[in-house]
């Protein structure tokens, strides 16, 4: 097994395009609906990377990253905000929270796993 | 402005607003349904490729390559083989015609044998007659006649089997003659067909290996295709998040239309029921604009998943049926029987059918030449009989004429019976001269063909190339078995997963419900906007610019950005990213 990764994401279809690919490519995947739930499921599993959303209920993506990044055992796992929102402000403000990269969807499987070796391995 | 109307605004944007609520939810299990379908597609597509991949891998490996330079060797050692047989079938019937000649001068020898029976048989008589004449003091002379008479008998009793035998080893040296000439015939025509045969099959079977390699590259670009048109599918069913995300983003620009309609009150002053009639036509106007992009990039996504869903079932198809040319099946009803390997299989059974056909006859010829043999034997103890008979002639001449000294005078016509016999005895040596010597040479031919026979009979080689192709076919009815095996599995789940592809793309109706549901918004939003527009004819609009931003800020997508610039005439945001591709930026 490659490692494991959580795909955090309200959308259930992208939870499932995330995992399909990740899986087709060898990686083991851990879902989550919302940054509560994330977090929430964080702390039972030896997650290696996370894949998130941007704009979720109960705690969005940011917020979701300041959180990881503030707990000391995923505190340097790499982040990739998955999201729609392409507006650079939001962007600046995802990197100074803590995220490792930024991609806007839809994105293409290949591309996605590009960024997942070369962020995670 | 009090002829604004507010109250119908505000039930047309709540009622667009439940569908454009209806919109973002009501599309999810569709969306979810077919990521489930191409999941399994998925899983079904590496599971069909490894299993055409295994099919390629059997027929164009190591495994065809080995069989084929085991067959051609096979194939040398069996034409060898075949043309040492041949050889000493040849040399057998030349031995055998050889016999035959020989045979014909034994049985040449019938009337000398019958000339010394006869003589004895007279002089037997005439010894009887004298010792007639002679009376009581001759009663030794009878004994004579008798001992004289019984040795004709026996040389005519030996002499008789000697033909007797002679005949039946005649009889069964043409039955041999004939038969290998026949065998050899057979064997020739039979094995210059199966060998041509063979060597034809085998061609094929180069040219089917060759042609496996072709094809086995063409699955591993259709398969790769078939990733890639899975790969397209995962980008474009994200187009429901996406669509999601901007209905939402209308339905949040519809309620805040509603909240300032709300805000509005009869006392409010002209210049402000002009702005919101502005505000109102923009927004609705904008909005329509947002809607009519969300709906034309979800139906391109929803037609691509389509299309892309028929050529994966084109893809799976195709490389199940080049799966089956590859062992050369589809020319024929694509059954096992009528593949190439199932025909060299055949070919090679006819090539173990000829040198089991070809072992049978050496295994009767083995046996007729021993039985000739023994016959042979059985005629030389007869001449032997005979010269043992000549043996006693000559005792019984000698004692005759002691016989006839002691008679005196009267006995001297005894003496001449007596010398008559001694040199008849010379005469039956001689007669047993002339057929122990063929017979002789008889033995020594049989001695060369029970020599040959047991030569060409002697099955190692024979043996060691019918195991060598036994086991080479047992190798290809392994590998085919393997091989229609998977073709089966192949074909059937081939069909299954083009058929599944093709339902699941059929089913697809969400592009359709979307579309129908965004023009009716759009028409709606373009009559309220087209309503809006006629209460601010004549206003200016001082601050439209300053709306129009506003309404940008719960934009999150460029796309929706985009569609804004271009529909208020605004500058576009030319935001930008690098990396590794265009929409990604690492930190």
């Amino acid at each position: 097994m490659a490692g494991k990764i959580m795909v955090v994401d309200d959308s259930a279809s992208i939870r499932q395009l995330v995992g399909f690919t990740l899986k087709n490519a060898g990686y083991d995947v851990v879902e989550a609906s919302d940054g509560r739930d994330a977090v929430s499921k964080l702390s039972g599993n030896r997650v290696g990377m996370l894949i998130t959303d941007l704009n979720m209920p109960n705690m969005d993506g940011i917020e979701l990253v300041r959180k990881v990044r503030g707990d000391a055992s995923h505190r340097f796992i790499p982040i990739i905000m998955l999201t729609t929102e392409s507006q650079d402000a939001k962007k600046q403000e995802g990197k100074a929270a803590g995220a490792t990269g930024w991609i806007v969807k839809p994105f293409k499987p290949d591309q996605l796993l590009a960024v997942v070796k070369k962020v995670f391995g | 402005m009090r002829d604004l109307p507010i109250d119908e605004w505000r039930s047309s944007l709540h009622s667009l607003n439940n569908d454009v609520q209806r919109l973002v939810t009501g599309t999810e299990s569709e969306f979810l349904s077919i990521i489930s379908a191409l999941q399994k597609l998925s899983l079904d597509g590496n599971e069909l490729y490894n299993m055409s991949k295994s099919a390629s891998d059997l027929t164009s490996s190591g495994t065809i390559e080995d069989t084929i330079d085991g067959l051609h060797e096979q194939i040398a050692n069996l034409s060898g083989h075949l043309e040492e047989c041949g050889q000493r079938m040849s040399g057998s019937m030349d031995a055998l015609q050889a016999v035959g000649e020989i045979i014909g001068s034994v049985r040449g020898t019938g009337r000398g044998f019958k000339r010394i029976v006869r003589t004895l048989r007279v002089l037997a008589i005439s010894t009887r007659i004298e010792s007639s004449r002679l009376g009581a003091g001759a009663g030794g002379f009878n004994t004579l006649a008798n001992d004289t008479e019984k040795l004709a008998g026996q040389i005519e009793a030996k002499h008789s089997k000697i033909l007797e035998r002679a005949g039946e080893l005649n009889e069964a040296i043409s039955g041999i003659i004939s038969n290998t000439a026949c065998a050899l015939r057979d064997q020739r025509k039979s094995a210059g067909d199966i060998l041509a045969e063979t060597r034809a099959g085998l061609k094929d079977l180069i040219r089917m290996n060759r042609n496996s390699c072709k094809i086995s590259d063409d699955i591993i670009d259709r398969s790769d295709n078939l990733r890639g048109e899975i790969d397209k599918i995962v980008v474009s069913a994200q187009f429901h998040d996406i669509t999601r995300q901007q209905m939402e983003h209308v339905g949040m620009a519809l309620t805040d239309a509603i909240e300032r309609i709300d805000s509005f009150s009869d006392d409010t002053g002209g210049d402000e029921a002009a702005e919101l009639s502005a505000w109102i036509a923009d927004l609705c106007e904008l909005e329509a604009s947002q809607i009519r992009n969300t709906r034309e990039h979800l139906n391109e996504a929803v037609n691509g998943i389509k299309r892309n869903l028929s050529d994966i079932a084109e893809d799976v198809a195709v490389i199940a049926m080049q799966t089956r040319e590859i062992a050369g099946a589809s020319d024929d009803s694509g059954s096992a029987d009528n593949s190439l390997i199932a025909r060299i299989r055949g070919e090679i059974e006819n090539v173990l059918d000829l040198l089991r056909r070809n072992a049978a006859r050496k295994r009767e010829m083995k046996e007729s030449m021993s039985a000739a043999a023994d016959t042979v034997t059985h005629m030389s103890a007869f001449i032997g009989d005979i010269e043992d008979i000549g043996d006693e002639m000559k005792l019984i001449a000698m004692n005759a004429r002691v016989k006839a000294a002691h008679t005196g005078r009267e006995g001297e016509a005894l003496g001449v019976l007596a010398e008559s016999i001694q040199k008849l005895s010379d005469e039956a040596r001689s007669q047993s001269l002339l057929v122990s010597e063929p017979l002789a040479a008889i033995a020594g031919e049989s001695e060369r063909l029970r020599s040959i026979t047991e030569e060409s009979g002697r099955q190692e080689r024979a043996d060691e190339i019918t195991g060598n192709l036994e086991s080479i076919v047992r190798e290809m009815s392994g590998m085919e078995k393997r091989l229609f095996e998977l073709f089966d599995r192949i074909n059937s789940f081939g069909m299954s997963t083009a058929s599944e592809a093709n339902r699941v793309a059929g089913r697809i109706t969400v592009h359709d419900t979307v579309s129908a549901a965004a023009d009716r918004i759009i028409a709606v939003l373009e009559g309220i906007s087209s309503d809006a527009r006629r209460h601010t004819s004549d206003f200016n609009a001082p601050g439209r610019d300053a709306r129009l931003r506003e309404l940008t800020r719960r934009y999150t997508m460029q796309s929706e950005r985009r569609v804004h610039s271009t529909a208020s005439g605004a500058a576009r945001d030319q935001a930008g990213t690098g990396g590794m591709g265009d929409n990604v930026e690492l930190f």
